[in-house]
């Protein structure tokens, strides 16, 4: 029942999407508006099929329908209620199912949002590359990665469940969807980029379309990778936040691009300018989601979070060459079309800084890749066996992450197309004496080290910059001065200089210690104490929890946990942690004590700032949706061209 | 930064389509997560240093087996895979007297009472190893358990397995080699 | 311009801010421990390398069995006096790719190599092209008077704050 209705579903979704390409692609070439309007109702079937498909398998879950291989194999009786919906997306054909149905669901608001303009070209092109992309998903989930292939259940028998790491932490719920919404939130602005290429039509129209769903997907984006982060905080318990895992990287990938296209994007409409490079960024960013599905998929890099696959990562590879060639060929053929209007006037301006912040972020990209896929490199060429891991990609980011923080200061301050020096000392007056207040005052608790402490410096004096813009701003403005894109903006920045700070703290001033302690000993680290006062086990269905009662400080009592799977033997432990906004104790089980060696091995790790990175993600997002908040209300069908109606409209 | 050189796009496109490629040519390549080769620094020399007192505390050095086939097999008791292959050990022990080959387990992590009461109860009466095995694991680069050693009677490492050795392969293995080395 | 304002416009304060934050960076330097037997030392060292039995974690972040082995090595070795870098190479030497730091010669130093000269060489061609650009200049040159008005122009739009001039034009 469950899978008839969810190929059902699938099917639904397939076809509406072939016919909807057919029909506008008909629209187009006999020029008959009326079939090219069509485009809405077939979203409309498409997001119905997804939907279908999506309800079907959470049914299946909920009535742990084996006749599933999909729920056989990742749902369980024994599964709480909140980890078991979640259970859909643990593995890959239910993650591609989610792919699915949140793609669906962008098409129809686009569709909606165009509805007026469906028979415009743009709109066509933009909305026939949707359709294909979901030709692609549907297509794969009907072949490689059907998600509802049959399955014949022993009586009685029940499933494992989803992996132990992906079913004790309530953030697992929100981490994927969350993701997703921004991986494929890009695919808006890759459609219309195409649609831009296609029609020839590479004005400054189809990117004013964009920008708020490029925002919209971004945000999306940035609130994933930092749930993923402190997930993987919570769970893993090593104190480690980011591993630089292969598939954490391919996440971020998207990200660099994405943010770097959101800034140049502002010189294109202020300038007209830079046109090829940003459309290179949109292809970019939804080739990247595609790369990063492959390697998460596909077994290629090992990695926590990747899935095992069989033909899946072959098909999504076809995808990736299949969209950079189409990418990369409409941008070659385009290119003399895409003559720019202006030039830029001097290095020290504002579309300066921002070609500036492009090179570091396209930097960063590169690194990220490139660290990333090293291995195999060397590996397909010499044969040796090489790691590429965290002391690389710290040792390489770390100076382009503190060019960044030193461009985020100057770089709010500056005017468009020419700055003096004497401006400059005027503007940065304050910001810079708020950076040397920052070394200063870390310099007096005793932090040590350049790199850190030119990472305070510079984030004091990046935050004393936006602080300066939102002051201005909402003196002039009232409330409104926290509103609109540049505003919004800079409450972004103070949040990403939050991280960055809570980032420098956090992995450099990093203390911890493994101990052996018996009942009633205490440990030190950090000027901390920890007593351990005893343990017990606990008899769970799916495993035995050895908990260990440790008092912090003489205060609260923690209990970390070591869970021993009955099925599989693996230990894991669950790792308890007190948190505060100064430091975080992060306490972690490694050896159980027993009856030949009644004591109890704990690793302690504290270190400074943590939580401050989750504030700072919030304060991205809320800046994030300040920005999606429109400064002043106009009309978003409006027409605007190229470069000189924009500049007058400033002047 | 083209845009202002329109000339320069289908050039730079070129070289980023180039680049790709490579790219998922590189993908395609690549061994997949699961099919990864058994490679050990130590293949091709001398065995380290194996000694100690076994477990009915007879003084055991692997010196002292030069001139057979030994396997050196790394396991505990903690661990499934290990507990699984136990049969094949003893298959391949019972059967030395044809191919000369003895087997030596090493315990990793693991108390010498567990490892007593494991072999009391699984059966197995070759030398066993379980104290100060910590070192001596990472002298042979032991990565996970089960993982076996196969030495020559020359002393060289001939051949690493990661995972559960079977007998009938060991013994082919063995017997493949002393062929084609005689 | 008022007084206050004019103060920003010298050098020595400036000079002032730089010298006060060279002599705290210059007082506060650090190093991450070398020698010694603390814990740090012992977790600085095994973040460096794989932890081979998982993946995706250090011999820091591991409980596995073989990454706890690891640890009681290195501490061992620490304790023999071994430098960080001998303590390394004997896990190098019997796993291989083990060290989580690309090397620093042969084939594998091109991680290292070819960000630097990518980098640099995109600089470079931004410069260049900024140069070109530039040299190349406008082809009607503006009169002192268009450049006085603008620059009366910009000033009164600048002393306001810019971000909310780019708001009313920027936000659909």
């Amino acid at each position: 029942m469950n899978r008839a209705l969810g190929l059902t579903g699938l099917i639904l979704a397939l076809g509406g999407s072939l016919l909807a390409i057919s029909v506008i692609l008909t629209g187009l070439k006999r020029s008959r508006p009326e079939l090219m309007r069509m485009g809405r109702a077939y979203s409309f079937v498409v997001l119905l099929g997804a939907t279908m498909a999506v309800a079907a398998m959470e049914r299946a879950f909920i009535q742990r329908d084996y006749t599933l291989k999909y729920v056989a194999e990742h749902g369980s009786s024994t599964t709480p209620a909140l980890f078991n919906v979640a259970s859909m997306w643990s593995a890959l054909e239910g993650s591609i199912l989610l792919w699915g149905l949140i793609l669906a669901g962008y098409l129809v608001v686009v569709a909606h949002k165009f509805r007026k303009r469906l028979d415009d070209s743009l709109v066509a092109w933009a909305l026939i590359t949707m359709f294909s992309v979901c030709v692609f998903f549907f297509g794969l989930m009907l072949t490689a990665a059907n998600p509802f292939r049959g399955n014949i259940p022993i009586p009685g028998f029940d499933g494992p469940g989803p992996n132990p790491l992906l079913q004790n932490h309530i953030l697992m719920a929100f981490h994927p969807p969350m993701l997703y919404l921004g991986y494929v939130g890009f695919t808006v602005p890759f459609a219309f980029a195409i649609a831009a290429l296609v029609t020839g039509r590479v004005g400054e129209g189809w990117l004013v379309e964009t920008r708020r769903w490029t925002l919209f997907a971004w945000g999306f984006l940035t609130a994933g990778i930092i749930l993923g982060a402190w997930w993987s905080y919570e769970v893993l318990g090593w104190g480690g936040y980011w591993g630089w895992d292969p598939v954490e990287n391919a996440s971020l990938l998207p990200w660099l691009t994405g943010t770097a296209y959101l800034h140049s994007v502002m010189v294109q409409e202020r300038r007209g300018m830079l046109r090829v490079w940003n459309l290179s960024l949109l292809c970019a960013t939804f080739s990247l989601t595609i790369l990063g599905t492959f390697l998460t998929r596909s077994g290629v890099v090992a990695s926590v979070h990747a899935f095992s696959a069989g033909s899946v990562g072959p098909i999504l590879l076809g995808f990736f060459a299949l969209v950079v060639a189409v990418s990369v060929g409409l941008i070659g053929l385009r290119g003399d079309q895409l003559r720019s209007a202006g030039h830029i006037d001097s290095p020290l301006s504002r579309e300066g800084a921002f070609l500036a912040n492009n090179v570091v972020f396209a930097a960063l990209a590169f690194v990220v890749l490139l660290g990333t896929v090293f291995p195999l490199v060397i590996e397909a060429t010499t044969g040796d066996t090489l790691s590429v891991g965290p002391p690389y990609f710290s040792r390489m980011t770390m100076p382009l992450g503190l060019t960044l923080l030193l461009l985020m200061a100057i770089a709010p301050v500056l005017p468009w197309r020419k700055a003096s020096g004497e401006l400059l000392r005027e503007r940065l007056w304050w910001p810079a004496w708020t950076g040397l207040a920052a070394v200063l005052l870390a310099v007096l608790l005793g932090a040590t080290g350049v790199a850190p402490l030119l990472a305070f410096g510079l984030g004091g004096f990046a935050a004393g910059s936006a602080l300066r813009q939102i002051a201005l701003a909402t003196k002039r403005l009232g409330w409104r001065g926290f509103v609109g894109r540049a505003n919004g903006g800079m409450v972004v920045h103070l949040g990403v200089i939050v991280i960055g700070v809570a980032l420098a703290a956090s992995m450099s001033f990093m203390s911890q210690g493994e101990f052996t302690l018996k009942e009633g000993e205490t440990a030190r680290v950090a000027g901390h104490t920890l007593q351990f006062l005893g343990s017990r086990t606990v008899d769970q269905p799916n495993r035995v929890e050895l908990v260990a009662r440790i008092k912090v400080d003489g205060e609260q009592v923690y209990e970390p946990k070591l869970n021993r799977y009955r099925q599989s033997g693996q230990t894991i432990p669950t790792p308890s942690v007190k948190a505060s906004l100064r430091d975080d104790i992060m306490m972690s089980i490694t050896t159980a004590p027993s009856e030949s060696d009644p004591s109890l091995g704990l690793r302690v790790i504290v270190q400074p700032m943590v939580t401050w990175l989750w504030i700072g993600g919030l304060i991205m997002v809320i800046g994030t949706v300040l920005s999606l908040f429109p400064g002043r209300r106009r009309n978003p069908l409006d027409a605007v061209s190229a470069a000189a109606p924009i500049e007058q409209v400033s002047a | 930064m083209s845009a202002d050189t329109p000339r320069r796009a289908p050039v730079i496109a070129g070289i980023v389509g180039v680049a790709v490629l490579a790219l998922v040519v590189l993908f395609l390549v690549s061994p997949k997560g699961g099919e990864t080769k058994v490679t050990s620094p130590l293949l091709g020399n001398l065995a380290p240093e194996l000694a100690g007192t076994t477990l009915t505390g007879e003084p055991f050095n692997l010196d002292s087996a030069r001139g057979q086939w030994v396997l050196v097999n790394f396991f505990a008791t903690w661990c499934p895979p290990c507990v699984a292959e136990h049969p094949e050990l003893i298959k391949l022990n019972e059967s030395t007297a044809s191919t000369g080959l003895r087997v030596v387990s090493v315990a990793f992590d693991d108390s010498s009472a567990n490892v007593e009461k494991f072999f009391a109860d699984n059966g197995g009466d070759w030398p066993v190893l379980t104290q100060g095995t910590g070192a001596v694991a990472l002298d042979y680069g032991v990565k996970g358990l089960p993982e076996s050693f196969l030495i020559d009677p020359a002393g060289t490492v001939v051949a690493k397995f990661e995972g559960g050795i079977t007998a009938d392969a060991l013994q082919r293995y063995v017997a493949d080699s002393t062929a084609g080395g005689s | 311009m008022n007084k206050r304002h004019t103060q920003r416009q010298k050098w020595w304060w400036w000079s002032l801010m730089g010298v006060i934050l060279v002599v705290l960076l210059a007082s506060a330097a650090g190093t991450s421990p070398t020698e010694g037997n603390s814990d740090d030392r012992l977790f600085a060292i095994a973040a460096q390398i794989k932890c081979v039995q998982c993946v995706g974690e250090s011999v820091a972040g591991s409980a596995a069995p073989i990454a706890i082995q690891f640890r009681s090595e290195i501490a061992s070795q620490m304790k023999q006096g071994r430098t960080n870098d001998e303590i390394l190479n004997f896990f190098a030497d019997r796993y291989e790719g083990v060290l989580l730091t690309p090397p620093s010669t042969g084939v594998g130093s091109l991680v290292w190599v070819i960000p630097v000269i990518a980098i640099a060489g995109a600089a470079l061609l931004l410069a260049e092209s900024l140069r070109v650009r530039r040299s190349r200049g406008p082809v009607q040159q503006p009169s002192p008077e268009d450049e006085a008005l603008v620059e009366v122009a910009l000033e009164a739009r600048h002393s306001e704050p810019s971000v909310t001039s780019t708001d009313t034009t920027d936000d659909s």
